[in-house]
């Protein structure tokens, strides 16, 4: 697979967040002000790439020669742990006013299910280094289109008349409904861009 | 230094909790391995009757030159047939076929054990015996309507690359048995000239 | 902290800080776990557990841990107790192995587990943090059920396998997808939150200790929430 197959399939056809649902939680609560919903993107972009780079040469250089698979999930746990820790305390000394506004998703980026997904498929799926890091960059750009598209959204509701059940998390929810109900509309188009394979 | 005792306690600790918890989980994998493997082992039985009913037990084929693709060979031992485990490239990752093939060369039925890496939802349509059975009893594939003594293969739709890659699967695992046939006949003619 | 009763704690967890209702965390596992009521109840109750004994020791730990490296141990604990989860259930529950090693991979990614243990563990004592983790995991299960029933009754006219929708009526697929899912959890989230003011009224400090975000926020109990 090329790397424009690879990448329109990650961001449009299988988006990590709005056709697999994993990772939804950052979408609703980082999405509050423009800076925290661009410093969320930035950063899962940035782990996710910087994850792979380090547990691609883990997987093949110690896990495999030594057949220790059962260690899989805690090392890279581990690793986007460590990266994320490392994120919180460049935020907490340089931008402690961004680091309020993210509040607790900065530090749930840890447990953010597109980066953890995205890892251990490319190991499951045995893929090269070049083509799981089209698989990251891909996952992190899907993550930064959703949360840029939610954030827009968000902006509009700002300024509706929300019943006041509906005001916070819920609207947000059935935006977000809507949102990956129009992504699903991208479902084939890997087979009309790039001609059909059979 | 007040940082310095920071930095150096917060690194002992990590290395500490990552060591214990290595070693938790290496002491819960040596106690659970052997009984990990024998119900994967009863699993694999079980599907493998499922794709060769008249079967009764199976041994595994080493001797025979694997096809590329076919990552495992089953032959049933009351010789009802063979189960050939493939694996071709489709969408996103690899697709996992097993196919039942009896004696005489037919499919007696397909299963896709591994679609995982492809679309959820669309490619896992492809798992569904529904779209599976159209490979029953077929001698020969085709993915072209009209190819002579061949049963026409249709794909799903906005899932071809998967689609493709059972078919795939499926093709190897007659090419596997087809060489199996033939090593089995020139065995034969040995044993006869012998 | 205001010192809270243990029934309080429950409460709390169960329902004014419901983590999938309220706090909006936990949505991956429910969007993925909830096409049918089964599924759904066994993922709430592996949640369930795992919380209550994250906390444990997350709360057991806090004085050892620097605040520094709380992330990656909070982690490390989190992905030992799955990996033991997914072996033990490889060795001694092959039955349900299969539904099950659906579920164990998403609770290390389930943002509850982090969060509570963000939140509540690493400033409480051991019995309070396993009353917060059984409170929220029962919050969490109570809320995973609710959807479940609703999208499995309206996507595929049944509950638990069995037909419920009558024969004329025909179920609406997109409730068993992603969007349907997005769907169903908005308006369970609007309803918890009428029928929780409705009961009393809510004030400005409840609405900020329930939110994700207090630990860290500069406008906490003044109201003016940019959420």
């Amino acid at each position: 697979m090329n790397l424009s197959m690879i990448l329109i399939s990650a961001i449009l056809v299988n988006n990590a967040v709005l056709i697999k649902s994993e990772s939804v939680c950052p979408l609703i609560g980082a999405s509050g002000s423009d800076r925290s919903a661009a410093a969320m993107s930035l950063t899962v972009l940035f782990t996710t790439l910087t994850a792979q780079a380090i547990i691609w040469p883990i997987h093949y250089y110690v896990i495999e020669p030594f057949q220790l698979h059962y260690l899989e999930t805690i090392s890279t746990v581990l690793v986007v742990a460590g990266l994320v820790q490392a994120e919180e305390l460049l935020f907490s000394s340089r931008w402690p006013a961004l680091r309020s506004e993210l509040g607790i998703y900065l530090p749930l980026t840890a447990a953010n299910g597109a980066i953890l997904s995205v890892l251990s498929e490319n190991l499951t799926d045995g893929n090269s280094f070049a083509d799981s890091m089209a698989y990251a960059l891909g996952t992190g750009l899907a993550f930064c289109l959703a949360m840029f598209l939610f954030r827009c959204i968000r902006m509009k509701l700002l300024y509706s008349d929300i019943p006041e059940s509906f005001r916070g998390p819920a609207s947000s929810m059935i935006a977000a409904a809507i949102l990956a109900l129009v992504f699903m509309g991208f479902s084939g188009l890997i087979e009309g861009l790039f001609g059909m394979g059979m | 230094m007040n940082g310095v005792k920071n930095a150096a306690s917060s690194i002992i600790v990590t290395c500490t909790l990552c060591l214990v918890a290595c070693m938790v989980v290496t002491l819960c994998f040596q106690v659970t391995e052997e009984r990990i493997t024998q119900n994967e082992q009863a699993k694999a039985n079980e599907l493998r009757l499922e794709l060769l009913p008249d079967a009764d037990s199976f041994t595994k084929v080493d001797d025979c030159d694997l096809v590329q693709g076919v990552t495992e060979i089953y032959k049933a031992d009351n010789k009802t047939g063979w189960i050939i485990t493939a694996q071709a490239r489709g969408y996103q990752g690899w697709v996992t076929v097993m196919t039942g093939i009896d004696q005489s060369g037919k499919i007696t039925s397909v299963k896709v054990t591994d679609v995982s890496a492809e679309t959820a939802g669309i490619g896992t349509k492809l798992t569904k015996q529904d779209y599976l059975d159209q490979y029953r009893g077929a001698s020969s594939v085709s993915s072209y309507k009209g190819k002579l003594n061949s049963t026409y293969i249709e794909a799903v739709s906005g899932a071809s690359y998967t689609s493709e890659a059972v078919f795939n699967c499926v093709s190897l695992s007659f090419m596997q048995v087809q060489e199996l046939i033939d090593s089995e006949k020139e065995a034969k003619l040995y044993e006869q000239k012998k | 902290m205001n010192r809270k009763s243990k029934r309080e704690i429950f409460l709390n967890g169960l329902l004014y800080e419901n983590p999938l209702l309220i706090s909006a965390l936990g949505i991956c596992s429910a969007l993925s776990m909830t096409s049918k009521t089964a599924d759904a109840f066994w993922a709430g109750l592996t949640v369930l557990f795992t919380l209550v004994c994250t906390n444990v020791f997350l709360s057991a730990l806090k004085r050892v841990i620097p605040a520094q490296v709380r992330i990656p141990c909070s982690m490390l604990i989190i992905a030992t107790f799955v990996t033991v989860g997914q072996l033990l259930s490889k060795a001694y529950l092959p039955s349900m192995d299969q539904s099950l090693s659906d579920y164990l991979p998403l609770i290390t990614a389930n943002c509850i587990i982090l969060g509570r243990g963000e939140i509540f563990a690493c400033r409480n004592s051991i019995v309070n943090s396993a009353v917060d983790g059984f409170g929220c995991g029962c919050g969490y299960l109570a809320a995973l059920l609710a959807t479940a029933m609703l999208r499995e009754i309206l996507g595929s006219g049944t509950l638990l396998g069995l037909r419920v929708l009558s024969t004329n009526l025909d179920p609406v697929p997109l409730f068993i997808m992603v969007p349907g899912g997005l769907f169903v959890i908005g308006i369970l989230m609007a309803l918890l939150k009428k029928l929780l003011s409705l009961s009393k009224p809510v004030s400005q400090n409840a609405i900020c200790s329930s939110c994700p975000a207090s630990p860290h926020c500069p406008r906490v109990g003044k109201g003016g929430c940019t959420r």
